[in-house]
């Protein structure tokens, strides 16, 4: 029977799913077979991605309600407060285990079970792994109203380090049975059967502990010991590629390998977009003149670098802009700081000598303060907010060249992926093959990876699965 | 759906009104203005889809300066309710002890509270009441109409057709081909329609035929969808039922409304509310009472089935409708003619209501009601109250809302109270041969019930006699022999009576002999006795017949016991 037909014809069940297997598939379908359907998932990239599957597969509107674990909670929790005793509207911490501890709760009281019944006949939860205790407690309490099934690869579970270390074979599969694991590498299908095949193998050598042969014709391995080895990241880079990622473990090294590149491969912001946070808290802070213009200095040297003069002499004419921004510069001790700022941030953007390579923070800054320009929010930093949560909502558009970390690409596909200097796995604290295992299972296409030697290992990951 | 509560301000007659259902078969009964009606028009207004236009006239006293306010809470609800994508996060708690609690909590059940407010500007708002939302959710007429509410009421012909809106057209699959098909009739109606191979219209037609047998609609041939042409052309709402090729909408008002309420029945699967007008409207006896026992043994297979109940809600002015609503699903609607608060009673036990609803559902549906202990007293007063309007400026005692009951003897006090405890004025009329206990006298006056008893120690049959004079001693006594046999009566009274023989007891009483001498007054007390044993006028008819020479010995010996008990009853009856 098909995975998604054992799956709504069962009670509480798991299924296995290991990267490109055609997870997402098996939850869309399974959702067309339900009356409603609840599907969970972690990020808003995930549900974005089960929604686009669902418009895909035209599973009529009403038989899915598809949202992420936290904002699933958080609708309950403030549907029923005296109970649930939810945190504000933006946790921090640990007030996102009193959320789920509170939905729980909620979920004991009767009438509100009645509700999630009447609502919904199949509850699917996916990327299982990254589920902590508490968000764990959440889900068994819904397995007991309506059946469950969870999704998930306990060789994805790089969240160990927020105590998303869940153990499969004593805590989950004895309330989730397991029902299925999918064999079908679908995401190599079409484009790379043998890289597929490849990262397979790989899965098992690295679940084994086993060494990982690199000089190996499905992927390609380039001789480095250096992570900021260009050579790696553009020899044999197809330009015309619509997405590639570099990966690192390291948010600095990512944002230095960006700057490195010139900007010819982005730096990403987490979803907590610190750095933006930091500009608005630093702007609301600014209290004389200089603050501003120091401000949007840091600001500058953290998203741009500036070129090098070109040895002929030969460049396009800058005075102008730099006219400009100089004049805007002295608007920051105006009366109106924010629309300098503003034009100052536009500006930059034409500056033929400052290449860009953290261009989603910038963006973000600029809309910022555009919603304080335009008085929709009174300070930077409910602005930044609002920004934030705009863009975590709408979902984000990626850069066609991405460096950034497994932890912020997971769950997505790019058709080209760089690992420069993969040894540096090894220097994580924990979850190393995970993390290996994420970054290689990324690639559809091409998989480069850079390594001093032909061989790598790591050590056996932590999955308590037999 | 069941309503759990409901909460009336500034509608119509009703300034205020809280009631709590607390039963899956409701029974509104009250005296004929107290605001029945006005009752289901608040809910009706607040749950149905119709779209209500509010007028001054619908603000108690015409001011509009006082809001109007309804707030339903509804409980049973169904699934596609409580859904999360419908109104499930609004969803308020029940608790076990009949109250809301805006956040359920442990074993609540999950109730909705809607509610209809209409200001001065006459622009009526439906909302969910929810504290914990910051944001009230307004309510569209769509919404609205998942609440499942059906009014019974006058001669509605709408649900007999298929037209939009309309119950049948809900009950038949609706689906594109039917649409298609209904065209093709169009085509074919002018050469004479048949929409029998229309299968959705005749399974529809099949299914409302079924019910309204079982509701006891009469149905002649059978149902069947058929074509009648309106003066808005052909839409689905020229398709109406037909019986026999009859229109439906032209048979009797009873079977009409029986025809409707079955179409609804079959027609809203998850537990409806229905609202009845005066179910006996058009209905004779036999049929309210199969109507009312199906309904309610409807209910009573979906609660077994585990199925959503509904509920029923309606009014009645029918002591046969009230009888067979059985006395759990009575509740008295009471209004305070001033302060215009309205009130609702419940029975608080079924069982003393038993007797009421067997011997006189009819003074339920009174203001005054006088509990009389016994046949004898029940047919004498029954036939004297016709004599009493030419002293009243020709008013009856029904006129004032006044009702007689038979109290089945010793059961009229506990009567008395039970209808005393349900807010009606009531009173008990008893003969004194045997004296009630002090015990029940006091919880009597306790409970502002009056107590009219002869001063003597009498049954009525010797204050009769006593107060009778020579002449109508003999009349009682020809009346008795007429009814019962001269014979019968004579010997009865001839062995009470020393020296009287039977012969002689069958001539005038003036020609009787006795061994020794025995006064007017013993002789009519030893009578009375006889009467009273030989149940000479204890019956309905008896007691009326005999009434008009009752009257005759009142009227000439006022200063009699008597006439002096009688009198007291006229007096509170009137009072």
């Amino acid at each position: 029977m098909a995975e998604d037909r054992l799956v709504v014809e069962g009670e509480n069940s798991s299924v296995i799913a290991p990267a490109g297997f055609g997870k997402t598939e098996t939850i869309a379908k399974a959702a067309g077979h339900c009356r409603r359907a609840l599907i969970l998932t972690h990020t808003h990239a995930g549900v974005q991605a089960v929604r686009a599957r669902l418009r895909k597969l035209e599973v009529p509107h009403g038989r899915a309600s598809v949202d992420t674990f936290a904002g699933w909670c958080m609708k309950y929790s403030n549907s029923f407060p005296k109970t649930a005793q939810p945190p504000g509207s933006l946790p921090q911490g640990g007030e996102w285990d009193v959320l789920y501890k509170g939905t729980r709760d909620a979920l004991e009281v009767a009438a509100v079970r009645q509700i999630v019944a009447a609502s919904y006949d199949r509850i699917l939860i996916d990327e299982y792994q990254d589920c902590n205790p508490h968000q764990h407690e959440a889900a068994l309490a819904l397995s007991t109203i309506v059946p469950t099934t969870i999704f998930g690869d306990p060789m994805q579970g790089i969240f160990e380090f927020a105590g998303a270390s869940l153990d499969w074979q004593t805590t989950i599969f004895p309330r989730f049975p397991l029902i299925a694991e999918l064999k079908t590498p679908h995401r190599w299908e079409k484009h790379n059967r043998s890289l597929g095949e490849w990262i397979s193998d790989t899965r098992k050598r690295l679940i084994a502990g086993h060494e990982i042969e690199l000089d190996d014709e499905r992927i390609k391995w380039r001789q480095s010991s250096d992570a900021f080895d260009m050579g790696v990241l553009f020899e044999g880079l197809d330009r015309e590629a619509e997405k590639v990622a570099a990966i690192h473990c390291r948010k600095g090294t990512c944002i230095n390998l960006a700057r490195a590149t010139n900007g010819a491969f982005q730096a990403i912001e987490e979803l907590a977009a610190n750095r933006m946070q930091e500009f608005a808290r630093d702007w609301d802070h600014s209290t004389h003149d200089r603050a501003y213009d120091q401000v949007i200095r840091g600001l500058f040297s953290d998203c741009f670098r500036q070129k090098e003069k070109s040895a002929d002499g030969l460049e396009e004419d800058h005075s102008a802009v730099e006219q400009l921004m100089h004049e805007l510069v002295k608007q920051l001790s105006g009366a109106e700081p924010a629309l300098a700022a503003s034009g100052l941030l536009y500006a930059a953007r034409d500056h033929p000598r400052w290449r860009l390579f953290r261009s989603e923070l910038w963006r973000d800054c600029e809309r910022a303060i555009s919603e304080v320009v335009n008085g929709r929010c009174s300070t930077m930093a409910e602005a930044a907010e609002v920004v934030r949560q705009r863009s975590n909502h709408i979902g984000r558009q990626l850069p066609r060249r991405t460096v950034s970390t497994p932890l912020l690409l997971k769950g997505l596909e790019f058709q080209d992926v760089v690992i420069p200097y993969a040894p540096h796995f090894n220097f994580e604290e924990q979850a190393q093959a995970k993390l290996f295992y994420v970054a290689i299972s990324r690639a559809t296409r091409s998989l480069v990876i850079g390594a001093p030697s032909k061989a790598l290992r790591f050590p056996q990951p932590l999955l308590r699965q037999t | 759906m069941q309503i759990r509560h409901i909460s009336i301000q500034n509608f119509k007659g009703i300034k205020t009104l809280k009631w709590t259902p607390d039963s899956a078969f409701c029974c509104l009964i009250g005296s004929g203005d107290v605001g029945k009606t006005s009752i289901l028009d608040a809910i009706e207004a607040t749950l149905s889809t119709r779209w209500i236009t509010f007028a001054e006239a619908d603000f108690v006293d015409c001011d509009t300066s006082n809001e109007i306010l309804v707030e339903v809470t509804i409980g049973e609800l169904s699934t596609e309710l409580k859904s999360d994508e419908r109104f499930g996060l609004y969803t308020r708690g029940w608790t076990s002890s009949g109250d809301v609690r805006d956040e359920p909590a442990g074993d609540d059940q999950p109730v909705l509270t809607v509610r209809l407010s209409v200001d001065a500007t006459l622009e009526p708002v439906w909302e969910l009441v929810c504290d914990r939302s910051d944001r009230p959710r307004t309510l569209s007429n769509r919404d609205r109409s998942h609440f499942g509410l059906v009014r019974l009421s006058g001669s509605d012909a709408r649900h007999l057709a298929w037209g939009q809106g309309s119950v049948l057209a809900r009950l038949t699959d609706n689906t594109d081909e039917t649409a298609l098909r209904l065209a093709g009739a169009y085509r074919r109606a002018r050469e004479g329609a048949d929409f029998s191979d229309i299968q959705e219209l005749s399974g529809s037609a099949r299914e409302a035929e079924k019910s309204a047998k079982e509701l006891g609609a009469y149905v002649s041939g059978k149902y069947q969808p058929g074509l009648e042409l309106g003066r808005s052309g052909f839409s689905s709402g020229s398709i109406a039922l037909h019986d026999s090729g009859v229109p439906l909408r032209q048979a009797g008002l009873g079977t009409k409304r029986l025809a409707t309420l079955a179409i609804q029945k079959s027609g809203i699967q998850a537990g409806a509310i229905i609202l009845i007008d005066e179910i006996e409207n058009g209905l004779e006896p036999h049929r309210i009472i199969g109507a009312i026992s199906q309904i309610k043994s409807d209910q009573r297979s979906s609660t077994n089935a585990n199925a959503p109940t509904g509920q029923i809600l309606m009014t009645t002015h029918s002591d046969v409708a009230l009888a067979e609503a059985g006395g759990s699903s009575l509740r008295i609607v009471q209004r305070d003619h001033n302060t215009r608060k309205m009130n609702i009673l419940a029975p608080k036990t079924a069982d003393t209501l038993k007797p009421i609803l067997r011997f006189a559902p009819r003074a339920l549906l009174a203001k005054r009601v006088l509990v009389i202990e016994g046949y004898t007293e029940v047919g004498i007063l029954h036939g004297i109250k016709e004599f009493w309007p030419q002293l009243h400026e020709g008013k009856p005692i029904e006129q004032l809302g006044a009702a007689l009951v038979d109290g089945n003897g010793h059961q009229a006090p506990s009567i008395a109270k039970a209808i005393r405890e349900l807010g009606y004025s009531a009173c008990l009329f008893r003969d004194s041969d045997s004296a009630l206990g002090e015990q029940e006298l006091k919880s009597l006056e306790a409970a502002g019930i009056p107590v009219i008893q002869y001063a003597g120690t009498c049954n009525t049959e010797q204050a009769i006699f006593m107060a009778a004079d020579d002449a109508c001693f003999g009349e009682l006594l020809d009346f008795a022999m007429a009814e019962h046999g001269a014979e019968a009566v004579a010997s009865s009274i001839a062995s009470k009576i020393d020296g009287l023989t039977p012969v002689n007891a069958q001539s005038p009483h003036s020609e009787w002999t006795f061994s020794q001498e025995i006064s007017q007054e013993d002789l009519r007390k030893l009578v009375g006795e006889v009467a009273h044993k030989k149940k000479w006028f204890k019956e309905l008819r008896l007691g009326r017949e005999v009434s008009p020479l009752v009257w005759k010995s009142i009227q000439a010996n006022k200063g009699s016991d008597l006439a002096k008990t009688v009198s007291k009853v006229e007096n509170w009856l009137y009072g």
